[in-house]
This record gives structure tokens, sequence and C-alpha cells, in this order.
């Protein structure tokens, strides 16, 4: 299953690839500046939370704040774009899904392709600015954060399609996802470290998002990688994938039906 | 007037030409008695069908055309005062050789009190021959190469051929005292020539007791939908509603049974929400059968409705590149393509234009250019997919002739004879979601519009 997904993922890689580009082209269409303020709005985000939430916490080093508030920032960004576009992957491709006899797995590549378009468009920027504060992120990058990048982008493929499928056929899921990302972000050691949580600093080993986005950041900024752990969320990562493939086969007899 | 059945069709079939039936021939006669001809009307079409005049009489003089009667109804030449019997009323004005059939079958079928020189030993060889005929016709319904190779070699001129006089000897063979099997049957339907569908022994899809359910999921329905299953209104329309396990489902399907050959052109005919649609997203692959067995062994390309890959704030060109790279998985050969695309569709600069700036004719130019740009082994088309406006319909005409003739097999549902006439030779008739009628295309039709097919018809 896993290879012939993979084979088909291949196959078709182009088309989806393309076809993702051209949504982000579409999106920015009418703008002067285009895909450009993808990264662009992120910094003005980094930049205004970062001046906020610094004087708030009274933080002593600004510029490590702001390099990882926005390292952290970027990450969330994306896997919380990721989760929260999910409900809808199947019905605005629902025309397609009823008359056209593509492989569903086109649509959530398509989909997966264009958040990783957005993520590596803002990202450039955005690590551009901040390598410009903390000149060491980029060699810990090149470095150092290659398994946790990868899981980063394996997740961001399998959690979707996962909360995809649920809600295609669960339609309140789709209501409850922007509170629970709120929920979970507020929480989440983004814009606080994870010392501020003091006694209640344990909820973040059951936060699953923060485990993803918490080894990618460290090895950017520490360039530090606990091989150990990183590879068990590898593992974990390639079970979803596999269960997520496994659900999209099963549901994909009624998606017809279902969109 | 007389109620004209099957086995009275059978009977002309024997009389005039000494053969069994063919399912689709039985289908179209009893049609052409729903228009208000009765069982002598039929009769004196049959005497002027080309079968008749140039293959069995071929200019021959009257006592020739009684003697065959004979021959073909009892297995002997008409005796002597007989002939004269019979040649005494056909000297008279106003009664002709299938006033003589159509008497004959009268006495056949016991409602004539004249015996017309006819002998109990002569009803027995008759009863004989109309039992083998009908086991033939109803064997050869069972097979749709069978009903594919029962016909003639040429209706203009009209060449008999292999296959129709094997019909031929099978039943003149039949005598007193030779009550035929079914294995008769297969072994003289054995020896129909393979010659005339060379090209349709590939069988591309087998479907064996194929069933769709669709299952109705929106809980804002659940009381009006089980109001509607309970039968509270009746629908004309759509196939049957019912409730399982608390929810509402549609059959859209039921017992398809069914084998395409390849290069088959087949019709899909039925009222609006019969399973058309639901039985091309079948085959398309678009919906998974909830049961029976279904083998497909070509790549059936769905044009179903007016869809494109990206978005409608992107230009016609990206849609064509999309839908190309979805093809090729590369864009070797894409600018003679996309040259092609903006000629044909005649779209020219608006091509770069972004496709909600189109009217609803020109994205009909430019998808169905883009969809009949590349050559597929079978199409599945619905008559939902439309071609523009007046002036493009001529030029998408042509391109639709020769798109279709270059695919292997093709199945087009639609409304439009005249449509269906020109690309397709078979017909299948959906009612409710079952397939009620299968056939060649003519009799496919007229038996949609007849709906007159009881049990006492052959095929079954």
């Amino acid at each position: 299953m896993l290879l012939n997904n993979i084979r088909f993922a291949f196959k078709t890689r182009r088309a989806w690839w393309y076809t993702a580009t051209s949504r982000t082209r579409a999106r920015f269409a009418r703008t002067t500046l285009g895909s450009f303020w993808l990264g662009f709005s992120n910094l003005l985000s980094i930049l205004t939370l970062g001046l906020v939430y610094g004087t708030v916490f009274k933080v002593e080093n600004l510029r490590s704040y702001f390099v990882y508030l926005g390292i952290g920032l970027i990450l969330w960004n994306s896997i919380s774009s990721s989760i929260s576009n999910a409900p809808y992957l199947f019905s605005h491709n629902s025309s397609n899904i009823r008359n056209m006899n593509l492989n569903p797995l086109f649509y959530t590549f398509e989909e997966w392709a264009f958040q990783v378009q957005t993520f590596f468009q803002s990202f450039i920027l955005v690590f551009f600015v901040l390598s410009l504060i903390e000149k060491t992120i980029l060699f810990n990058f090149i470095f150092n954060s290659w398994i946790p990048l990868l899981n980063f982008i394996i997740f961001i493929y399998w959690f979707p399609v996962l909360i995809c499928l649920i809600s295609v056929r669960f339609t309140d899921v789709a209501q409850l996802i922007p509170i629970v990302l709120q929920l979970v972000f507020l929480t989440s050691p983004i814009l606080y470290k994870k010392e501020s949580l003091g006694d209640i600093s344990w909820i973040t080993n059951f936060n699953f998002i923060y485990k993803i986005l918490d080894p990618l950041r460290l090895s950017i900024i520490d360039g530090y990688v606990y091989y150990s752990q990183t590879l068990i969320l590898l593992f974990m990562n390639l079970i979803g994938l596999l269960f997520s493939f496994w659900l999209l086969k099963i549901e994909s007899k009624k998606l017809p039906f279902l969109v | 007037m007389n109620e004209v059945d099957s086995q009275q069709i059978q009977k002309l079939y024997i009389a005039y030409f000494g053969r069994p039936a063919d399912p689709n021939g039985i289908n179209y006669w009893l049609a052409y008695a729903k228009k208000g001809f009765d069982l002598k009307n039929i009769a004196l079409e049959f005497s002027n069908q080309d079968e008749y005049l140039k293959f069995v009489i071929v200019n021959r003089e009257i006592d020739y055309q009684i003697n065959q009667l004979y021959l073909n109804l009892f297995g002997r030449k008409v005796d002597f005062q007989g002939l004269q019997y019979w040649l005494s009323y056909l000297r008279k004005d106003k009664y002709n050789i299938s006033d003589m059939v159509f008497d004959l079958i009268l006495l056949l079928t016991k409602k004539s009190k004249n015996n017309f020189g006819v002998t109990g030993k002569d009803l027995k060889v008759f009863e004989n021959k109309l039992h083998a005929a009908d086991l033939f016709t109803q064997e050869l319904s069972l097979s749709l190469v069978w009903v594919d190779l029962y016909i003639p070699e040429s209706t203009d001129p009209w060449l008999e051929g292999n296959a129709l006089t094997s019909g031929i000897n099978f039943l003149n063979k039949i005598n007193i005292d030779h009550k035929v099997t079914l294995e008769d049957v297969r072994i003289s339907l054995g020896k129909i020539s393979l010659i005339p569908i060379e090209t349709k022994n590939q069988p591309v899809i087998k479907m064996k007791n194929i069933s769709l359910t669709i299952p109705i999921y929106p809980s804002e329905n659940k009381n009006f939908s089980s109001l509607i299953t309970k039968g509270m209104f009746k629908h004309v329309t759509g196939g049957k509603l019912r409730n399982l396990n608390r929810k509402t489902i549609i059959e859209a399907l039921s017992n398809v049974n069914l084998t395409v050959m390849n290069g088959e052109r087949i019709a899909l005919i039925g009222h609006n929400g019969s399973g058309k649609t639901s039985f091309l997203k079948l085959i398309s692959g678009i919906y998974k059968p909830t049961n029976g067995s279904l083998k497909i062994d070509v790549n059936v390309y769905p044009m179903l409705q007016k869809t494109f890959l990206t978005s409608t704030e992107l230009s016609g060109f990206d849609a064509a590149k999309a839908h190309y790279l979805l093809m090729n998985n590369c864009l070797d050969g894409f600018d003679i393509f996309m040259k092609d695309i903006i000629q044909f569709s005649g779209l020219g600069a608006f091509i770069t234009l972004p496709i909600k700036t189109y009217s609803e004719g020109m994205c009909a130019r430019l998808i169905f250019s883009i969809l009949t740009s590349i050559r597929h082994e079978c199409l599945a088309i619905d008559e939902g997919f439309g071609t523009g406006d007046a002036a493009f319909f001529e030029k998408a005409e042509k391109r639709m002739q020769s798109f279709i003739d270059s695919a292997g097999t093709l199945f087009l549902a639609s409304h439009s004879e005249q449509l269906l006439r020109q690309f397709c030779t078979r017909g299948i008739v959906f009612s409710q979601g079952f397939i009620v009628y299968d056939g060649v295309l003519d009799a496919a039709l007229n038996y949609y519009h007849t709906h007159d097919y009881s049990q006492l018809n052959v095929v079954k």
C-alpha cells in the first residue's frame, strides 16, 4: 500500500506540484508583492508579538527571544494552516471527486505540496531575517535539522489527511478545529519558554503538535538533536502515514457520496 | 384487432424466412405493433422485407412462394389440392401472400374454423418447429456475442450469410419425430461463424450481479427521508429508496450483468435517474460496486461534467497544462497540444486570462478542446457534457466523431436519439437501476419508447 501510494505520488508528482503552485499564484494573483506576502505577513506577526510578549514576559535577551518566537511561530503557522484547511479539502474538490476517476490521494498530495510550498516561501524570508540576528542558526539548520524537518514535513501530510477523513464523515469536527488549535497554541511553549509553565509543563508531553515543532526548533536554534527521540518520532510518523493511507483507501469508496 | 405477442412474431419468422427469430427482431416488431399495427399489417410488412423478397422468393412465381411457405411451416411441399385452393384465393383481388400467411397463423393458433387442407401431422411438425425456434431464440438471447453474430452478412445488398443460414438449416431438420433439445440448439449456435465480430471478441468489461447503493448522509434530512422511504411520496425518477440500519440509501444499480467487448459503441438509454450516470461512474472507477464482481480491463475515461483541475482564478493555459501533466506526467509535446487547443477552441488571447472571466460557452469550448485532444482507450460520456454555442457545435461534432472513432470502446448516455444513432450500435435501457433491455440500438430505442416487454417475451 505504502509503495503503491508512493509510486502514484511519484508518477503524478508534476501534476499535483503544478496545481499546488497554481493555487499559490491564484491566491496572490491580484497582489503586487505576490507570494512575498507569505513571508512578509509572518515577519510582521513576529515583530508585533515579539515586542508585545517580550515586554509582557519581561524578556532580558530580546534578540534570542525573537529567534525563538520567529522559528516557533513559522512552524506553528504551517502546522496550523495544514490542519485548519484539512476539513475542507475534499469539499473544495467535490466536483472533481464526483466526476473524475482521479485517485483521492492526488488531492491530498496537492494540499500537502501547497502547504510545503507555503511553508518554504515564508520560512526562507523569515529565516533570512532571523539569521541576521543569530548567525549560528544557518549553520545549525544545514547540519542538524534534516531529520526533525523530515518529521515536520511527513506530519503535515498525514495528520491533516486524518482530520480531513474524520471531518468528511463527522462534519461537526470542522467547527471544533479552530477552537482546539487555539487552545493548543496557547498551551504550547511558542510565545513563552517551556519553563514558564512551571508545574504544569508536563502537559507538553501530551501535545503531539509541540512534539513535532520543538525538536525542529531546538535543532535550528541550539543545533541539538535528541536522536533517539527524533527517530522514535520518525517511526511514529511513518505509522501515522500508513494509517492515513489505509483510512483513505477505506473511505475513498464512500468519498463521492460524502462530499 | 389481434393482440400481437412474441410467439406470433416467431411464427412469421418461421413462415417467411424459415429461421428462428433474433431477439432484437422480435422486439422491433413488438414495438411496431405498439404503434397500432395488428398481426395482419405485420404479416404484410414481413412480405416486403428484403430478406423475403431478395433471398427467399427472388421474383419467383406465386406457386413457388406457396411451396416455400409450406416447407417452412410444415416441412413439406404443398399438395395439388392445397395449391389449387390457395391459388384460387390469391387470384382474387385484395388477397395476397401475406393474407395467406395470416390465415395459416390463425389456423396454427387454432383460432380458425377452416383447416385449409392442413393435416394433424402438419400441425405436429409446426409445433416442433415453433418449440425449436423458441429454444433457439432464448438461447441466443443469453449471450450478446450470439446476438451480435446472428445477423445477415449484408443488408444492402441482402446477403443471408452463414449465421442466418445456420438458423434455416437448424429448422429444416425439424420433423414430426424430431423434438429438439437444448443441446441441439447449442450445437447449431456453435456453427455460426465468428468472422463478423472478429474485432469484438475481447471482453473488456465484465459485470456479474453488480449492485450499487448510495448512502444518504445528511442528518438534517432524517425525518423527511424516513417519510420518503415509508412510501409517503411516490417517485417516478431515481433508484429505489429504502432504510437500512437507520440510514437512507438509494439503490442506484441493481443486479447488473453485462459483458462489453472491445470496440463496442454502447448507448445508455433511460429516464432521468434511471441509473445511466451511476453506471458511467461505476465503470469509470468513480463509484465502487456495493456487491457483485466487476472486472475492467481497460482505462475508462469519464467525460461527465465541465470541471477543471485548477482554480478558476487561473488561466485557461494553466488548466490545460495541469490536465496535460496529469495525463502525460511530463511536458513533452505540450506546445503542440496547446497550439491545437488555442486554435480549436477559438479562445485566442483569452487563453491567458483567468477562467472566471470566461462565459459558460467559452468554458465549454475550452474543456471540450482539452479533453478531446488526447486519445483514450474507452470513453464514458454523459449528455451533460455540452459543447458551447451553435458555431462551435459543428466543429465540435466533427472533432467528437474523430475522437470517438479513435477510441476503442464507447459508452454514451443521452436522451438525444440522433446523437445515439450517430455514434452507437448497441443500446442498454435502464429503469430504476435495473438493465431492462440490452440489444441492438434500434430495438433498444423501440423498447424504451414502448416499454412493451412482458414475461411472454424471449429475452430474459
